[in-house]
């Protein structure tokens, strides 16, 4: 189960907790959520540049390429300008998705290692390995500051694993299900694995998608128990899991045999964000009502707290 | 040039530190195990932030030991700024000459600013 290197955890990652949880202090945050942007942002020293206006770059250099600008930036999800202490995030990406590029952004800015070799003023560069650990380390920075570390796990537990649970969160944290979904499952204390999917160009019966596993996340318990048990990187009709996928399938159970051999059923849960498609796994005997979790006893009668 | 693990033992000989010395003097980010691993080579690409907890307490310079680890390298020529590594990106498959652009509309846009404040 390799993590491409965007979303891989890097080895700083208790440093960077550490740097977070200073940051969400000085900010005041105290668990409100989702994470107060603007005092983030103050407590960053940060502003936000708002748009960028190209037009007047490219009136003032007539001889360059028209349009290659454009289509650079439009390949650019945010910067951080440590100089002029701003950073841009492209406004033409989705509100949900706005959050972790800023945050991102922002834990450029607050992890010390990367902001002293940023801020050099010689005649070098980063080497690609370099810049691939400091991306990894702002994503990861990012998903701390937009999920406030423990805060979301400790609320996570409250929840039913499946998609209703993703997406209630992802609401509340302001966060893109595609980031909620990710930290939901690899935070969980039970065995759950969300596959990440595209489909692929082959055409079927039917409309019937065949796909490719981009990546998978598992919860720490399911690793321990179950291993990987998705080795093949294409999912075809025919297999259990694509048929359900592509709803071609009565039943939505799905048969793991843990490192034992015993056989366990889960429960396949598709979703298409509508930028990716993901199939939720989770154990299917054992599920705990988030009800049953916030009953409290008030006056001598039962009630839920939502 | 040294090696960093060269560099590495250098330094801490110099100190008369142990290699447990130096874990209790990073408040643990550094292992004896693995700084003994650095030193030898046997480890030759540490995270940044152990090189950064590492510069701090033998008080050197932290860019040089990322010069040394390979992390920071001489900028390709063309480059004609000083202040290059001042911006860092998020972006999806930028080309060297994309982010170059970009580069020079950041200065662009830092130069009309500082013209508009003054």
């Amino acid at each position: 189960m390799k993590l491409p290197s965007q979303i891989a955890v890097p080895e700083s990652r208790n440093d960077i907790t550490q740097e977070v949880k200073r940051l969400l202090r000085a900010a005041d945050v105290n668990g409100r959520i989702p994470t107060p942007r603007a005092d983030i942002l103050a407590c960053a020293e940060l502003v936000e540049s708002g748009e960028l206006n190209l037009f007047a770059y490219e009136e003032s250099f007539r001889t360059k390429a028209l349009g290659f600008l454009h289509k650079a930036v439009g390949k650019v999800f945010g910067y951080l300008d440590f100089r002029a202490k701003e950073i841009y995030v492209d406004p033409k990406i989705h509100p949900n998705k706005r959050n972790f590029v800023t945050y991102h952004e922002v834990a450029h800015k607050i992890l010390d290692w990367q902001r002293v070799i940023y801020t050099q003023e010689d005649h070098s560069t980063l080497s690609p390995e370099c810049k691939s650990i400091f991306e990894s380390e702002a994503n990861y920075g990012a998903a701390e500051i937009l999920f406030q570390c423990e805060k979301f796990e400790e609320m996570a537990l409250d929840y039913n694993i499946g998609v209703a649970s993703v997406l209630e969160l992802a609401n509340l944290f302001d966060a893109s299900a595609h980031s909620t979904i990710r930290r939901f499952v690899e935070r969980h204390r039970q065995p759950c694995l969300v596959l990440v999917l595209k489909p692929t160009r082959l055409e079927h019966d039917e409309g019937v998608q065949s796909y490719v596993i981009c990546y998978s996340i598992a919860s720490v318990s399911f690793l321990t128990k179950f291993g990987d048990p998705f080795r093949n990187r294409f999912i075809n009709p025919g297999d259990q899991l694509c048929d359900i996928v592509n709803k071609t399938r009565q039943s939505d159970s799905i048969w793991f045999k843990d490192i034992n051999s015993s056989s366990h059923e889960f429960t396949v849960e598709p979703f298409d964000s509508g930028y990716r498609q993901f199939a939720l796994i989770s154990p299917t005997a054992k599920k705990r009502s988030r009800i049953v979790a916030r009953l409290h006893i008030d006056s001598g009668t039962m009630k839920t707290a939502r | 040039m040294p090696s960093l693990g060269e560099e590495l033992k250098r330094l801490r000989e110099l100190k008369g530190w142990s290699l447990r010395q130096v874990e209790e003097k990073t408040n643990n980010k550094v292992s004896n195990s693995y700084l003994s691993q650095l030193e030898s080579g046997a480890v030759k690409e540490p995270s940044p932030n152990v090189l950064y907890a590492l510069a701090k307490v033998y008080g050197v310079s932290y860019p040089a030991l990322m010069t040394l680890a390979g992390y920071v390298v001489p900028r390709p020529a063309g480059g004609n700024s000083t202040s290059r590594m001042s911006i860092a990106f998020s972006a999806m498959n930028l080309s060297s000459d994309e982010e170059q652009e970009v580069l020079d509309f950041v200065q662009f846009q830092r130069k009309q600013k500082r013209k508009r404040n003054s």
